[in-house]
């Protein structure tokens, strides 16, 4: 476990060192976001009706940009190597890397979501249950996506299979993520679709880890 | 209206009743003819490669064959 | 030690191969005149529901030749076996085109039905994510320059898609449901009985092809084995 919070902490050492990538991943987001206004138009009722849908969307994109580095930096450096050698279990070197990418991540867009939604002129109601879904959601697209980079690696066009490969995996979490949204902003009662996220991320949780680092295992051979 | 003609014409659904049937052929027998080709020619590259030889268990096969497919 | 396998196979499937081939054609000279003229039109689509002989049949194809590849990856993975993984790899572009025929001739069925070739229907939108998951698959099995480690991660994405397919399934109903659900369901045709033998003629004839043509592809694979053996031995 001391391992674990070792690894964790190196990774998030390391990206603060490159802040420019957590800069930009969340530059992203926000410039995706306000694109839309100018594609649908700005009329309130039609931004507030398509909100949650828009910041779902860039939110999966922006996760999917973010993982390109999640191996491939340690891998080039050799520091992959060495760490999937080490007497630590490679899950845990996995699960560790995958928190970190979160924290560098999905956590940063959970929290400038409720900003992103004002300019799509969202209720400011739906700030609580935008900012649960996204907290529950995020950490399993960093899970699959962890999946789907450690699959990708050292494969030939990369970013275009990247998508590919795991954009389809995203789809629950999509439908749950906004579902939950809506149905709040509706004024129903979403619990279910709430903890219907959590039951992903725990299936996602168990599975996840030990996938990517089979897949892992594959690319390092 | 003779019979060929209500069979051809599909109670007024013909546009879309026939084209199915179309793409069906179309995507059975295009993947089929692929798979063909490909048997075919990557038997006549091992031709090549490796002519025919009276005795089939000779070295040189053999130990080619044995590398197939494990992937070593 | 895995020529003794490749070979039992490729000599089982000599005997198989003729027989699949002969019965599909068989099934096919029965069933398409059935589907076509013989079977009686339904009483409220009338005769657009000589699609379904078609839709049908290649959904079923569609979700079979996933079961075949994740069984198959799964099998690679555990035990080894490549021939597992030849079988796998032969069946996803066979899957991916019933997937693809499924779509579009539900499309074709959805135009009169629906007045609108595309509607978000729960099947049709799963049978659409089922395509990009072959994709995928296929995709990410020739992107490597070792085979060998494609047709690994391959595998391993087959195993994840096939424990993701019921999560995407269960997600895309409860979101149809939760919008307004479509009127006419395209499994909501009620089965006349004079409407089961031209289904199950053509489920067996898509089902025999299948057999005919995943064989052949696997002795191409083994084919391709070789040859890259072939020009290892002559480098050497």
């Amino acid at each position: 476990m001391n391992t674990f919070f070792i690894l964790v902490g190196r990774d998030l050492r390391l990206s603060v060192r490159h802040r420019a990538d957590t800069v930009m991943v969340a530059g992203f987001f926000a410039i995706t976001v306000i694109l839309f206004p100018f594609g649908i138009g700005p009329e309130p009722g039609v931004l507030e009706r398509v909100g949650a849908g828009i910041l779902w969307v860039t939110a999966l994109l922006a996760s999917l940009l973010s993982l390109d580095h999640l191996f491939s930096d340690d891998e080039q450096d050799g520091a992959l190597d060495l760490l999937l050698t080490s007497p630590a279990a490679p899950t845990v070197v996995v699960a560790a890397k995958i928190i970190a990418h979160w924290l560098t991540t999905g956590l940063p867009l959970t929290l400038l979501a409720p900003v992103l939604g004002i300019t799509l002129q969202m209720p400011s109601s739906s700030a609580a249950p935008m900012m649960t879904a996204l907290l529950i959601g995020t950490p399993t697209l960093s899970l699959i996506g962890a999946v789907g980079a450690a699959l990708t690696l050292g494969a030939r066009r990369r970013g275009i299979l990247m998508p590919l490969v795991v954009l389809p995996l995203y789809i629950p979490i999509l439908i749950f993520g906004v579902g939950a949204i809506d149905t709040t902003g509706m004024g129903f009662d979403a619990g279910g679709l709430f903890a219907v996220l959590g039951g992903f991320l725990l299936i996602a949780a168990a599975l996840c880890p030990w996938a990517a680092a089979a897949a892992l295992k594959i690319a390092s051979e | 209206m003779t019979s060929l003609d209500t069979v051809l014409d599909m109670g007024g659904y013909a546009a879309f009743v026939w084209p199915a049937y179309a793409l069906a052929i179309v995507g059975l027998g295009a993947l089929f003819i692929l798979t063909t080709r490909s048997v075919k020619t990557q038997q006549a590259e091992l031709d090549r490669l490796r002519p025919p030889r009276s005795e089939p268990t000779s070295g040189a096969s053999e130990a080619a064959d044995n590398t197939t497919g494990s992937g070593a | 030690m895995h020529l003794p396998i490749q070979h039992v196979f490729l000599k089982l499937a000599a005997i198989i191969q003729p027989w699949a081939a002969g019965l599909c054609i068989l099934c096919f000279l029965f069933g398409l005149p059935i589907a076509l003229l013989f079977s009686p039109p339904d009483y409220q689509q009338g005769d657009t529901v000589r699609i379904m002989y078609i839709h049908v049949p290649a959904a079923w194809m569609g979700l079979f030749c996933y079961g075949v590849m994740a069984a198959g990856s799964a099998s690679y993975l555990i035990w080894r076996h490549p021939v597992a993984n030849m079988v796998a790899k032969a069946s996803a572009p066979i899957g991916a085109m019933f997937t693809a025929l499924c779509l579009l001739t539900g499309m074709l069925w959805g135009e009169p039905m629906w007045g609108t070739p595309w509607v978000w229907d729960a099947r049709l939108t799963s049978m659409l994510v089922l395509f990009f998951l072959y994709l995928g698959y296929m995709a990410l099995g020739d992107a490597f320059d070792s085979p060998e480690q494609g047709d690994k991660a391959a595998a391993i994405l087959a195993l994840v898609g096939s424990v993701n397919l019921p999560i995407i399934k269960f997600s895309v109903d409860w979101w149809n449901s939760l919008h307004q659900p479509s009127i006419f369901s395209m499994a909501g045709v009620s089965v006349d009985t004079a409407m089961l033998p031209p289904l199950f003629l053509m489920v067996g004839a898509f089902q025999l092809y299948y057999v005919v043509v995943v064989l052949m592809r696997v002795r191409a694979q083994v084919l391709t084995a070789k040859i890259r053996a072939a020009r290892l031995m002559r480098a050497a």
